[in-house]
């Protein structure tokens, strides 16, 4: 029995509707995929948005204004863990949980009208472009540039780490419309159409052969200037407003149990020798620990939701979950490969869930990424330092 | 659980909050072996924090052992050395009616109850095997030692563990019984301790508190209470060590410039924070489930975690400071040292992460 937080009758009755609900409606071949760690086509992921959709939860942080249930906190973060464990594919955030509380809170009338309820329908898949070859950590100095003529926003430059910008037909993204005082303060907002001419998308290779993240480069792209989201030179804020939404959801708390679980199997098989890894003192004590981390990771979640409600946090709560929650992930990625030994080279099946050995050392390779994105680990710690330590 | 605390538990917090810093003074500190003292104990008494989580019928307010979670903190917080741990453990031993004056003295402060549970070479919840109880032409008689009690030498009961006919069993034994040597000394932490030999000590005939499993299960209890205090009261030790730390370095200047400017110090700050975060979060978790008897079956494990994150953070914590505190962090007159000694004593209280950790790993076999 993993260790679970002692849960009140009223989440536990939740958790078990949200549960019932998705061990019937993830489709069986993408839950298969999911849990063997194969890489997803979008087809697989806009299949899985769809049910969600029609469930109404898709939107599961979106006010029931919006089309969304209208959760709180806690049953955001069971409803989140569930979809994990129930080996669903990873709702990515960009257009629910990124873009849609940004035009909530900042866009026009006519804005949100247009796209909130083409994300709910999953009609577009938005991208994020922040990210510049010279402009990582440093987001702010970032260069694409966009000049105004007449209704136009006339785009030039590149992005790049653009996820899923392959799949993405939308892009909400920050150019520079000022560069001439400080480099916060001439950025703007933009909502722009993939298909629109002079928008050129490269996919990256990473270090597991997978495309996930792409260059995009704009040629004098022209944009409608309607499509900018709060002021002119504001971007910078309203992407910061943006941050703030995804304050206790960052630590992926679900994913890491369900990969604990698979750690937990894969340690129990007897070797040749009829001995197995759990049986090694010092591996079972890395588990242990991993278990402990994650307990941690979860009671913290839940302490500082609700701290939040009373008004009481520090500000960087999600620097801290980030940090915390990223080296957890890192840590069973490394024990998964461990696990799995020498074995790491083949492609044959393991257990029931038929994660293949050398997926899992690509897992490894690639959530390396975990401590990179979103905020490095050194600016989540430099977060923490300036917004909750006053230094 | 819940994390939200209710209007009362937030008015009892801002009370302990408000109290905490006149109640104990840094400079009050006793040196290491100054004497128990007891006006501050019969303070914290009249202040009904004794009370506040003992039964209603003996005169408590009969809340759970959560509720006390800013006594704990506050106690941390400010290195306060006060036998409040050991008392609601020995509420918990002495649970049901059969003892109802003594827990009623004890939250008047008229009685000072503690558990005398260790012995020598024992780790965490180990039973009995030193003490015994044995029949003799006049009574019953007890015999063996006990070791590291805290405030066994303040105490003016012993909740002790011993076989008797072959089962584990619990006595209550009065201090001023004869035939027991009492050995009194300060921990690592100052920490009033003594060693009790009982050499053939008469023990009366209602002396016998449980036997058997019914023994087994209140030793359990208390030992979920121990373990939740010493959590609660290392999370609040190493919050206050942590914000003492940050003071520090936004003062002391080298190089012309206060060192937190310096991003390698900032960066240790983060991560001091992050691990005092995850140790407050599981010490409310272990408090939350230590007297909840819903969690009897599931709790130890919670518990372990929630000990093996607060030694782990303490240590980080505790050596951290003292790093970035320079040498000044190793004098007696700079308050990191003293937190730092209180954070390894209670780091090695009740089990350590080594031996915690090593339990969750073979539960997972």
């Amino acid at each position: 029995m993993p260790l679970q937080l002692p849960w009140g009758a009223q989440d536990a009755a939740f958790r078990a509707e949200v549960r019932s609900f998705l061990q019937a409606a993830v489709p069986a071949d993408i839950r298969a995929k999911v849990l063997a760690h194969e890489v997803l086509e979008k087809d697989d992921y806009v299949r899985w948005y769809k049910v969600l959709s029609a469930q109404g939860w898709l939107g599961w942080t979106w006010p029931k204004e919006w089309g969304g249930p209208g959760w709180d906190a806690r049953q955001i973060h069971i409803f989140e863990e569930e979809l994990w464990l129930a080996g669903a594919p990873e709702v990515y955030a960009f257009g629910l949980r990124m873009l849609a509380p940004v035009l909530m809170a900042h866009g026009s009338e006519a804005q949100k009208r247009e796209h909130l309820p083409r994300i709910l329908s999953c009609e577009d898949w938005w991208c994020q472009g922040y990210s510049e070859p010279g402009a990582g950590s440093d987001l702010a100095s970032l260069r694409t540039s966009a000049r105004i003529e007449g209704d136009t926003i006339i785009i030039n430059g590149q992005k790049t780490w653009t996820t899923y910008a392959h799949f993405a037909n939308r892009m909400f993204c920050l150019v520079r419309t000022d560069a001439s005082g400080k480099p916060q303060e001439g950025i703007s907002f933009v909502l722009l159409d993939m298909a629109t001419p002079g928008i050129t998308v490269r996919p990256i290779e990473l270090v597991d052969g997978e495309c996930e993240v792409n260059e995009v480069f704009f040629d004098e792209v022209r944009v409608p200037l309607a499509n900018m989201v709060g002021p002119m030179n504001a971007g910078w804020t309203v992407a910061k407003a943006l941050l703030s939404h995804e304050r206790f959801n960052v630590g992926k708390i679900g994913r890491s149990k369900r990969e604990l679980d698979l750690l937990k199997r894969l340690a129990a098989r007897p070797r040749a020798d009829g001995s197995s890894l759990l049986g090694d003192s010092s591996f079972a004590r890395q588990i242990a620990q991993v278990e402990v981390d994650i307990l941690a990771l979860e009671a913290t979640v839940l302490r500082l939701v609700a701290a939040a409600k009373r008004g009481q946090g520090n500000g960087a709560e999600a620097s801290v979950l980030k940090l915390h929650g990223t080296a957890v992930a890192q840590r069973i990625s490394g024990l998964l490969a461990d696990a799995v030994g020498e074995d790491i080279n083949s492609a044959e099946a393991l257990a029931q869930d038929g994660a293949s050995p050398v997926a899992l050392g690509m897992q490894h390779l690639n959530w390396r990424k975990l401590t990179i994105y979103g905020g490095s680990d050194e600016v989540q710690r430099n977060i923490i330092a300036k917004v909750a330590l006053g230094l | 659980m819940q994390f939200e605390l209710n209007e009362e538990q937030q008015a009892l917090a801002d009370s302990v909050a408000k109290q905490a810093p006149a109640l104990f003074p840094f400079q009050a500190r006793g040196r290491r072996g100054a004497a128990f003292d007891a006006s501050k104990w019969q303070e914290i008494v009249d202040l009904g924090w004794v009370a506040l989580t003992l039964p209603e019928t003996a005169g408590g307010m009969g809340l759970p052992v959560a509720a006390a979670a800013p006594i704990f903190e506050a106690l941390g917080a400010h290195l306060a050395l006060l036998p409040y741990a050991p008392s609601l453990q020995a509420a918990a031993l002495l649970a049901g009616d059969q003892h109802l004056g003594l827990v009623q003295a004890m939250g008047e402060g008229k009685a000072i109850v503690v558990p005398a549970l260790g012995e020598a070479g024992s780790d965490f919840g180990a039973l009995p095997a030193a003490c015994r109880v044995e029949k003799s032409a006049t009574g019953l008689q007890l015999h063996g030692e006990k070791r590291a009690v805290a405030w066994g030498g303040q105490a003016t009961h012993w909740i002790v563990s011993a076989l008797h006919a072959g089962e584990v069993s619990i006595w209550l034994v009065p201090a001023d019984s004869q035939g027991v040597q009492i050995k009194a000394y300060a921990g690592l932490d100052d920490k009033h301790l003594a060693d009790l030999r009982f050499t053939g000590t008469a023990l009366a005939a209602d002396a016998c508190i449980a036997q058997g499993a019914a023994a087994q299960a209140l030793l359990a209890d208390a030992d979920a209470i121990a373990l939740a205090a010493a959590c609660a009261e290392g999370a609040g030790a190493m919050a206050a060590l942590h914000a003492l730390t940050l003071d520090y370095v936004k003062t002391r200047k080298q190089f012309g410039k206060a060192i937190g400017s310096f991003q390698a110090l900032q960066h240790r700050l983060a991560d001091m924070l992050v691990k005092v975060e995850l140790a407050k979060s599981l010490a409310a978790v272990a408090l939350a489930v230590a007297d909840d008897a819903a969690m009897r079956e599931s709790r130890l494990g919670l518990l372990q975690a929630a000990k093996v994150q607060m030694c782990q953070s303490a240590r980080f914590i505790g050596e951290q400071a003292v790093q970035l505190h320079g040498g000044i962090g190793l004098t007696n007159e700079c308050q990191a040292s003293h937190y730092a000694r209180r954070l390894l004593a209670l780091d090695k209280l009740h089990g350590d992460a080594n031996l915690h950790l090593g339990r969750l790993a073979d539960a997972l076999v």
